[in-house]
């Protein structure tokens, strides 16, 4: 299945959509609509011009993105991984069982509290900050996490910075102390949860070949009888024996997730848990089902939290538009075990992405030729592809691991994004103007979950 | 394909980026539609880079003009009565004026000479608008010279002199022709035209409400 794309150039594609025929410019992210006088045999690359026209005579046209790498810009997210272990034996796994290929670490609480000073260190004054976990499972090391809040806390006060947290956990080891230290600092928690029983166990099983979706609804409920964090988000992890995108993400939504997210597996070590060819394409239908019905809800003023697609219609709103995928080795850096930092948390423990210690300092040079080597405008076949500065050239380590293998499928999905943001545009204009009022829950499913519908 | 077949094309901005790209016509080209200043009922306009259209007086300048600061307006009966309405046709520009500028670092303004380069436009107004109240002396020129002192720097050490000379002494305007009585240059010399308070706020002695820049360049003869 591919959405209804008509023309494309590197500058831009002619996308069609039920509220007519749109002209999408790469550069900004501009999203035109055309009249019935303009949608007739002409050329994609006039429409282009015209939007490169320069704004005066005499007045050169600026690129947004020239190709110019960004210089490293002052830390603002650093990532602890704390536990490089785990309690489950997912097969799929980026991080081989959370030991990233080695033994089996915990970083010690020295680390933690060293990491904490080198990102308020190599900060911008007074900015705010994001302290995020990760692992393996980082409620393996508690302690640690307990220290290093604490600490970040304090130390923030100190020097004048915010300071927010965020944990990535698979929801199984989450005592009753856990979840009021979650609410308490306001955590933004994302639990990895694959869909309903059967095809989460199938995936998410323990070490002893149990499954863990028990477990995660025995967290769901003591939260709401204890207290939410700040933002709780279910990541599902796709693989293309998963089953129906539109019946997971339904069942997420109704164990009242503030939002729920997919993401395809595209370098498993089990090679069939990696997308390939018209897996693809089943993807793709399933995704775009779901964004329908996200999409419908938006239109009745009810709130579908699917946030892949709520995510991708605010930044074509906004026209986001990045030369690179995300901020790995930018404002983001990831900190593994034994203090060693790395572009993002997918890297730990990879020498070619290492990029300082928090004990001795940042590599400049490495983080340099990182946004020199990976910015979109240098890769190819990104060079030639209208969509590159949403996309920013796809995940670093998926591409370095396996290839641009799911191109295609991001265009496409994005296409039918673009419709579907020009449709909802102008059937809910309030969705964009004011969505943090429009719906009468607000972007949170607190109101649901309070009310135990664990449906 | 020509600008205006460009312009009949009808593209309609849907998101956010795509509506900030348009450019207000006639306001400065940093004006955007969500700039609040800028958006006054046409006519209205208050924004006080405007004013500095007419920093020389008898004069008004734009700011944006084929990659350079054209004459739009003179006073003829100003020191601009040395060239006529078909030589603002043709082009009179804007290359170069000497006069006070604050100095970056403390001590008093230093008086010194400034090009217009292209692209002007914003970096023109910044210019203009760092001169310090008190002796201004211009060069406007031919399309033909002012591209000649974009190449030259032999050139602008010439004019550099003249504008310098005219502006120390209080010499009065001249201006040269061709030898078919076209307009070639004119050094004018005068004062900076002053619109703010020394608290930066709009001075009733030189700006009355309602009065159209136009007229008060008209009414401000050199």
């Amino acid at each position: 299945m591919s959405a209804p794309l008509h023309n494309f150039t590197p500058d831009g594609a002619l996308i069609e959509s039920g509220a007519g025929r749109h002209l999408f410019v790469a550069d900004g992210s501009r999203i035109y609509d055309l009249d019935a006088s303009t949608t007739g045999d002409i050329d994609i690359a006039v429409l282009i011009e015209a939007a490169h026209a320069p704004p005066l005579p005499g007045i050169a046209f600026l690129r947004r993105i020239d190709g110019r790498p960004l210089p490293p810009p002052p830390l603002q997210t650093l990532s602890l991984n704390v536990a490089q272990s785990c309690n489950l034996a997912c097969g799929y796994c980026y991080a081989d069982g959370g030991g990233f290929g080695g033994h089996a670490k915990t970083m010690s609480a020295a680390t933690a509290r060293m990491a904490v000073d080198r990102l308020i260190l190599e900060s911008h004054p007074g900015s705010g900050l994001v302290v995020g976990f990760m692992g393996g499972e980082p409620f393996l090391a508690r302690d640690v996490m307990y220290e290093a809040v604490a600490y970040a806390t304090a130390r923030a006060g100190e020097t004048g910075h915010s300071v927010r947290f965020s944990v990535t956990t698979n929801g199984t080891m989450l005592t009753d102390a856990d979840i009021v230290f979650l609410h308490d600092h306001s955590f933004q928690v994302s639990i990895s949860i694959d869909g309903p029983a059967e095809t989460h166990d199938r995936a998410r099983r323990t070490k002893s070949g149990r499954g863990s979706y028990a477990r995660i609804i025995d967290a769901l409920e003591r939260m709401a009888r204890l207290g939410r964090p700040r933002h709780l988000s279910a990541r599902a992890t796709v693989t293309p024996r998963s089953g129906d995108v539109p019946a997971i993400v339904d069942h997420l939504i109704g164990l009242s997730f503030d939002s729920v997210g997919v993401a395809p597996v595209l370098t498993s070590p089990v090679p069939n848990d990696n997308y390939n060819g018209e897996d693809f394409s089943r993807l793709l239908a399933g995704m775009i089902a779901t964004g329908r019905r996200t999409a419908e809800a938006i239109h009745r003023g009810q709130r579908y939290p699917f946030s892949n697609f709520e995510t991708a219609m605010q930044e074509l709103h906004r026209g986001t538009h990045r030369p690179y995928p995300c901020g790995a080795g930018a404002a983001y850096l990831s900190v593994g075990a034994n203090g060693d930092m790395f572009a993002c948390h997918r890297f730990i423990d990879d020498p070619s992405m290492r990029m300082g210690h928090v004990a001795a300092g940042l590599d400049q040079l490495s983080r340099e030729r990182h946004l020199a080597d990976r910015h979109v405008d240098r890769q190819e076949p990104c060079r030639s592809c209208w969509a590159r500065y949403l996309c920013g050239g796809a995940c670093h380590h998926e591409v370095i691991r396996r290839g641009r293998v799911g191109c295609d499928y991001i265009r496409s999905w994005l296409s039918y994004c673009i419709g579907a943001y020009a449709e909802l545009s102008q059937s809910a204009p309030g969705y964009f103007e004011a969505p943090e009022t429009y719906f009468d829950v607000g972007f949170s499913n607190e109101a649901n979950f309070a009310e135990g519908e664990l449906r | 394909m020509t600008s205006a077949d460009l312009q009949s094309m009808k593209l309609f901005a849907r998101n956010l980026t795509a509506r900030a790209d348009r450019v207000v016509l006639g306001n400065p080209v940093t004006t955007r539609p969500e700039d609040a200043v800028e958006n006054c009922f046409p006519g209205l306009e208050f924004d006080q880079r405007n004013f500095d259209k007419a920093f020389f007086p008898g004069v008004l300048f734009e700011w944006h003009h084929d990659g350079g600061v054209a004459v739009r307006l003179r006073d003829p009966q100003g020191a601009a009565g040395f060239f006529t309405d078909d030589d603002l046709k043709s082009g009179v520009f804007l290359i170069a004026f000497a006069g006070r500028f604050s100095a970056r670092r403390p001590g008093p303004p230093r008086f010194l000479t400034r090009f217009v380069l292209p692209p002007a436009g914003l970096d023109a107004w910044r210019l203009a608008r760092d001169v310090e109240p008190g002796p201004l002396s211009i060069i406007l020129g031919s399309r033909a010279l002012f591209d000649l002192a974009q190449q030259s720097e032999d050139v602008r050490g010439q004019l550099d002199s003249w504008v310098s000379f005219n502006a120390e002494t209080g010499a009065p305007p001249e201006a040269t022709t061709n030898e078919q009585g076209q307009f070639k240059w004119i050094v004018g010399v005068g004062e900076r035209a002053r619109f703010l308070t020394s608290e930066g706020v709009i001075d009733p002695a030189h700006i009355s409400p309602g009065r159209s820049l136009e007229k008060h360049v008209r009414a401000v003869a050199i």
